[in-house]
C-alpha cells in the first residue's frame, strides 16, 4: 500500500530516519541527524552484501540492482553498528532484504506503472522450486522525470553535455539467484545481479550537480555448512560522472570510475548451554577494493582491509545481554587498526515487553575521495583554480605527517517496546552521541610555492582545500516514539515522532546548534483494506525546518560558508488500490505521491535541491 | 521488456525550469582567439584581462580585472618568431561594457595574487581586443541583454614592452621650489594653496623571489620613470594640463600620471569602501625636467631615476553610488595617501603594496630587507 515509487522513498517513515530528496533519483538517508550530499554515514546492505560505495562514502540509490517489487523486507539498525557490520556503519545499517528463492508463500509477479513527472517502470519477479533447488530471478525498468531543470536548455551562456535529458533515471536491473539445499542445515547459493543506467546527483562542496552513466554488477557464493557460513562476493561499478551544466565558455568536469571489491567473510556459530542460552558467533573476513577514478590521483588505487570479530548473546532469566567487539585493520598507517565494541541488555518486564539497554562505538574509514583526490575547481575567476587534496596527496606533497582520522561514534541508548497486547504495539527510544572527527573540506591555504601557474592546467593555483577532520565536537541527542494500532481487521495506524537536537562545541569551548537536519519529524500511515475489493492508504509526512551551510569558492579563491534555510514541509501521499471482482491477485492502484504540491508548490528538502513535486501515477500488478 | 520500453518511450516529459536556482543565474560569457606578434621566441604564458568599462585599466583608469582567462604556454599554435594564436575564454560576465587585453608573460613574472606582480614587465607582449588595427583603439564589449554569449572575439598582442614598471620609492616632501629632491621629512599640507608642494618620487630595484626589476642604472629594462611631455595638438609645444586650472599655474601635460589615493586616516583606520574614492592628481613638474635637463622637444620621451610632482589640495570624490565631486583644500580629508604611478605604456606601481606587507612576508618566508618603504610607511600624510 505504499506510494513510493524509489527504494528510499520506502524509508520516509521511519522513526528517526532522514529522507531528503535533492533529485528525483538522488536521496540522501541518514539516521538520526549527519545527513549531507553524499551521505556516508550510513551502511546500506542487500542481503547482507555491502551496496555502500566506498570510494565515495556513499550509496547510489538508483543504481540498486533490485525492484520493488522484490524487497520482502527492510531490517534497519539505528545507531553505531562497527562492532557488528564493520567500518561505515556510523550513523545505522539499513539492511534490505529480498524475496528469499523458491518461497512458496511468495507468488510470481508482473507489474507496471506510470504516471505524471516522467514516471514509467515494470518488473517481473518470477521465483520456483524443485524439491533442493530454489531459484527467482528479477527484472526491472524504472524511469523519474527530473523535478527540474536547473537552467533552461534555450540559454547560450550554460550548456549541458546530456543536453535537454529530461529524466532523473532512465534504468534497466536485472538480478537471479540460485540455491541448492545441501542438507537439512547446509546449503549453497549463486546470485548476481546487474544495473544500467543514467541518473543525477549532487556531489560535495563547491560542485553541483552531475549525471552519471552507469553500470553495476555483482556476483556472490554463499555456502552455509551447519555452524559454519562463508560468503564471498564482488562488486563492480563502472561509470562515467560529469557535470549537468557547464558555461558555454568553460569545460566540462568529469570522467570515469571504476571501482571494484571483492569480499570474503567466515562466519562460525554455535549455541551451548542449557536450552541453547548462549550463542557465540565468531567471524574473520577480507575485503580488497580497488579504483581508478579521473579525480583521484594517477593510477588505481588499491587497498586490502581484513577484520575479525567475536559476538557472545547470553540469556539469563528475562534478560539478554549481547556483546560484540571487532576488529577492522585498514591499509594505510595512518588509520590502521581500529577496534569497535557493542553492549547491549534486553529485559523483558512482562509479557511482551522489553527494556533494551545498548552502548558503543562506530568508525568510518576515510574514502578513496578522502585519501586520494587531487582535483582542481574553478573559482569565481576563470584563471584561477582550487585544488581540492586527498589525505594522502597531502603527506606526499606537502606535509608528511599530515593524519586524516576515521571519524568516530560514541552512543548510548534507552528504548522500551510494548507488543503486549494483539492491536496495539508501542516503542520509544531515547539515544545520546558524541561525534569526534567529522572529515570535511577544509578553507584554502597556500604554502609560497602553491601560488604558481601551473602549465598542465594552465591556470593559477590560488591553494589547497584538504580533506581533514573538524576540530569541533559534536553532541547529538535525541528520542523516537512510535505506537501502531491494529484493532480493527483490515485496519493499521501507525503514527511516529522523532526529536533531536545536534550542537557542536569548539576547541574554546563555545558551542553551537547544528540545524542541518529537522529537529522534529513525524508520520502518520493509515492503510485500511476494506471488505469491497478496495484498499486506501494515506501517509502525512511533516518536517520542521532547517539551515544548511553552503560551501563555494569566492573570487580569491577563498572558500565563502553561506547559512541557507529550508522551509518546513509536509507531505502527504494516498493510494487507492482495487482488486477488480474479487480478483486479489490483481490490482489496479492509482498514487497520489506529494499531491500537496498540486495546491501549495513544489517544496525543497535542502538548499540546493530540486524543488520536490507531486507525483500521480496508476498502475497495474498480476500475481501468479 | 518489449512493453516496459513502450511505456517509457510513450512518456513525454518536459521538467519545469526552476528560474529560482541560485547557482545558476543568467549570465554572460566571452570567448575568442589570442593572436600574439613577435619578433623572436615564442609566447610565454597568456592572459586575458577583461574589465569594466566604467573602471578601465592604465593608461586611461586604475581599475582592476573583474576576470581573468590564462593560456598556458604550450597552447599556442604558430611558429617563433611570428604569430601565434590561442583560445581564449570567460565565462560569469554580467550587463555592461567590458574591455578586453591580452598580456603575454613572457618573462614569467606575472602573479595575480600579489599586487607588486600584478602588471606587465619589460619584455612582456600586451594588446587588446581593438576597433581598428591602425588606431589600436580598444573595443568594448557591450552586453546589454543575459543571457549572452559572444564568440570570436580576436585579441591582438603585439607590442613587446621595451620598459620596465616604474617601481618607486617616496622620498620626502618639499615646500617651495625649486629645490625638487630635498629628503625633509614633513607631511603635506591641504591648506597650502598658494606654494607649490613637491612630491618626490625615486625610481629603485626590486629583488624578490617573484619580481626583479633592475632599477634605474640597468642598462636595459631599467625601472625608471618613463617621462613624455605630451603634444597631442602637434604645435611644437608641450601641451598646457587638460585641467584648466592646473594649466593656469603653468602645469604641463604628461605622462607619467602620478595619483593620490586616501587609505586610512591619521591614526591609520583604513577607509570605509562605502564612504567613496578620493583621487587626487599631482602633476609632473616637467618645468623641473626642462630646466636642469636642458630643453626637451615636445614629443620626447626619456627616462628619468626621478619623478618631481606637484601636489594641488583638490581632489576628486568619487561616491559609492558613481557620482563625483570635486573637493579643495580643507574640505579635502586628512589622512594617509596612497601613490599611483601610471604611465603610458599602461604600467604602473602602487606604494604602498604587498612588498612591504610582513604579515605576508612572514606568511611565505620573503626577506623583507629593503622594502618597508614599499609598506605603510610609503603612505603620504597629509593633513
Amino acid at each position: 500500500m505504499s506510494t513510493a515509487s524509489t527504494v528510499a522513498e520506502l524509508l520516509q517513515t521511519v522513526p528517526g530516519l532522514d529522507m531528503m530528496q535533492l533529485t528525483a533519483s538522488n536521496p540522501e538517508v541518514s539516521i538520526r541527524g549527519f545527513n549531507q550530499r553524499l551521505s556516508n554515514k550510513v551502511l546500506v546492505l542487500v542481503d547482507g552484501r555491502t551496496v555502500y560505495m566506498d570510494f565515495i562514502g556513499s550509496t547510489l540509490w538508483s543504481a540498486l540492482p533490485l525492484t520493488l517489487e522484490d524487497i520482502e523486507r527492510i531490517e534497519i539498525i539505528r545507531g553505531p553498528g562497527s562492532a557488528i557490520y564493520g567500518a561505515n556503519a556510523f550513523g545505522g545499517v539499513i539492511n534490505i532484504i529480498t524475496r528469499a528463492p523458491g518461497d512458496v508463500s511468495q507468488q510470481n509477479q508482473v507489474s507496471v506503472a506510470g504516471g505524471s513527472a516522467g514516471l514509467a517502470r515494470g518488473s517481473v519477479n518470477l521465483a520456483g522450486r524443485d524439491d533442493r533447488l530454489a531459484w527467482k530471478t528479477t527484472a526491472g525498468v524504472q524511469q523519474l522525470g527530473r523535478w527540474s531543470q536547473d537552467a533552461d536548455p534555450s540559454r547560450v551562456d550554460v550548456g549541458s553535455p546530456y543536453g535537454d535529458h529530461p529524466y532523473s533515471v532512465q534504468s534497466a536491473t536485472a538480478s537471479a539467484m540460485l540455491q541448492w539445499q545441501l542438507s537439512e542445515k547446509g546449503f549453497v547459493s549463486v546470485s548476481g545481479g546487474v544495473n544500467d543506467g543514467l541518473s543525477e546527483f549532487y556531489s560535495l562542496g563547491a560542485l553541483r550537480l552531475f549525471g552519471i552513466d552507469s553500470t553495476s554488477t555483482n556476483a556472490r557464493v554463499d555456502l552455509g555448512l551447519g555452524p559454519l557460513y562463508v560468503r564471498s562476493f564482488y562488486n563492480r561499478f563502472g561509470a562515467t560522472a560529469q557535470s549537468w551544466y557547464a558555461p558555454t565558455s568553460g569545460e566540462v568536469l568529469g570522467g570515469d570510475i571504476l571501482s571494484q571489491a571483492w569480499d570474503t567473510e567466515a562466519q562460525f556459530n554455535e549455541s551451548f548451554g542449557a536450552n541453547n542460552q548462549h550463542v557465540l558467533t565468531a567471524g574473520v573476513g577480507f575485503r580488497l577494493k580497488t579504483i581508478d577514478w579521473v579525480f583521484l590521483t594517477p593510477g588505481v588505487k588499491v587497498e586490502p582491509h581484513v577484520n575479525g570479530y567475536i559476538q557472545q548473546q547470553s540469556t539469563f532469566g528475562p534478560v539478554t545481554l549481547n556483546g560484540a567487539i571487532r576488529i577492522d585493520r585498514h591499509p594505510l598507517e595512518n588509520v590502521g587498526t581500529r577496534p569497535t565494541a557493542r553492549l547491549s541488555m534486553v529485559t523483558r518486564v512482562g509479557e511482551g515487553r522489553v527494556i533494551r539497554l545498548n552502548g558503543g562505538n562506530a568508525f568510518r574509514n576515510p574514502t578513496f575521495l578522502e585519501s586520494y583526490t587531487d582535483l582542481y575547481l574553478s573559482t569565481g575567476v576563470d584563471g584561477v583554480l582550487v585544488n581540492s587534496m586527498g589525505s594522502e596527496v597531502v603527506r606526499e606533497r606537502t606535509d608528511a605527517n599530515y593524519r586524516l582520522e576515521p571519524e568516530k561514534i560514541r552512543s548510548i541508548e534507552l528504548g522500551f517496546l510494548d507488543q503486549s497486547n494483539d492491536s496495539f504495539r508501542f516503542e520509544v527510544a531515547a539515544y545520546g552521541y558524541q561525534v569526534l572527527d567529522l572529515i570535511d573540506l577544509g578553507s584554502v591555504s597556500a604554502e609560497d610555492n602553491q601560488l604558481e601557474f601551473d602549465a598542465t592546467k594552465g591556470a593559477y593555483i590560488a591553494g589547497e582545500s584538504r580533506f581533514e577532520n573538524e576540530t569541533p565536537v559534536f553532541w547529538a541527542g535525541g528520542g523516537e516514539v512510535e505506537g501502531a494500532w491494529f484493532g480493527v481487521p483490515g485496519l493499521d495506524v501507525r503514527l511516529n515522532y522523532s526529536f533531536e537536537r545536534i550542537v557542536s562545541v569548539a576547541e574554546d569551548g563555545s558551542s553551537t546548534p547544528s540545524n542541518a537536519h529537522p529537529t522534529h519529524k513525524g508520520h502518520a500511515v493509515v492503510a485500511w483494506r476494506s471488505p469491497w475489493d478496495l484498499d486506501v492508504s494515506m501517509t502525512v509526512s511533516a518536517y520542521s525546518a532547517q539551515s544548511w551551510p553552503i560551501r563555494s569558492y569566492d573570487a580569491a579563491g577563498q572558500v565563502a560558508v553561506d547559512l541557507v534555510d529550508v522551509d518546513a514541509y509536509t507531505i502527504v501521499s494516498n493510494k487507492l488500490v482495487w482488486h477488480p471482482f474479487g480478483y486479489d491477485d490483481l490490482d489496479l492502484s492509482a498514487s497520489a505521491w506529494n499531491w500537496l504540491a498540486l495546491l501549495q508548490g513544489a517544496h525543497t528538502e535542502y538548499p540546493l535541491g530540486q524543488p520536490v513535486g507531486a507525483r500521480l501515477y496508476g498502475g497495474v500488478a498480476y500475481r501468479f | 521488456m518489449t512493453f516496459a520500453l513502450f511505456l517509457i518511450a510513450a512518456c513525454a516529459y518536459t521538467p519545469p525550469i526552476d528560474s529560482a536556482n541560485p547557482d545558476y543565474p543568467d549570465t554572460a560569457g566571452l570567448s575568442g582567439t589570442v593572436l600574439v606578434s613577435l619578433t623572436e621566441g615564442v609566447p610565454g604564458r597568456g592572459h586575458v584581462l577583461v574589465y569594466d568599462l566604467l573602471n578601465p585599466p592604465p593608461p586611461s583608469g586604475l581599475g582592476s580585472p573583474v576576470d581573468l582567462a590564462t593560456i598556458a604556454p604550450s597552447e599556442f599554435e604558430g611558429a617563433a618568431g611570428g604569430v601565434s594564436s590561442a583560445p581564449w575564454a570567460v565565462a560569469g560576465l554580467g550587463l555592461g561594457s567590458y574591455l578586453v587585453t591580452a598580456l603575454i608573460d613572457n618573462d614569467e613574472n606575472f602573479s595575480p595574487f600579489f599586487d607588486f606582480a600584478a602588471g606587465a614587465t619589460c619584455g612582456d607582449t600586451v594588446g587588446a581586443y581593438l576597433t581598428d588595427l591602425t588606431t589600436q583603439a580598444p573595443a568594448p564589449v557591450v552586453i546589454d541583454s543575459l543571457p549572452a554569449q559572444i564568440d570570436g572575439l580576436v585579441v591582438t598582442a603585439a607590442k613587446t614592452l621595451s620598459t620596465e614598471r616604474p617601481a618607486f620609492d617616496v622620498e620626502g616632501f618639499t615646500l617651495g621650489a625649486p629645490a625638487p629632491f630635498g629628503t625633509s621629512a614633513a607631511t603635506l599640507d591641504r591648506s597650502v594653496t598658494d606654494t607649490p608642494q613637491l612630491v618626490n618620487l625615486q625610481s629603485r630595484a626590486v629583488n624578490h623571489p617573484l619580481l626583479t626589476l633592475n632599477g634605474p642604472e640597468a642598462e636595459a629594462c631599467a625601472s625608471s620613470f618613463l617621462v613624455r611631455l605630451l603634444d597631442l595638438d602637434q604645435d611644437g609645444e608641450v601641451d598646457p594640463h587638460s585641467n584648466p586650472s592646473y594649466a593656469a599655474l603653468g602645469l604641463k601635460s604628461a605622462y607619467p600620471k602620478v595619483y593620490l589615493i586616501l587609505a586610512a586616516d591619521l591614526q591609520g583606520n583604513p577607509v570605509d569602501p562605502a564612504a567613496g574614492r578620493y583621487v587626487s592628481e599631482a602633476v609632473v613638474a616637467t618645468d623641473i625636467f626642462m630646466a636642469p635637463y636642458g630643453e626637451y622637444v615636445a614629443g620626447d620621451s626619456f627616462l628619468s631615476p626621478t619623478l618631481p610632482a606637484v601636489f594641488l589640495p583638490a581632489a576628486l570624490h568619487i561616491a559609492a553610488d558613481g557620482t563625483e565631486t570635486v573637493v579643495q583644500g580643507p574640505d579635502m580629508p586628512a589622512g594617509l595617501w596612497a601613490t599611483v604611478v601610471v604611465q603610458d605604456t599602461g604600467q604602473i606601481w602602487v606604494v604602498p603594496n604587498d612588498l612591504g606587507d610582513v604579515a605576508l612576508a612572514e606568511q611565505y618566508g620573503w626577506d623583507t630587507e629593503g622594502f618597508a618603504s614599499q609598506g605603510p610607511a610609503g603612505l603620504i600624510p597629509i593633513q
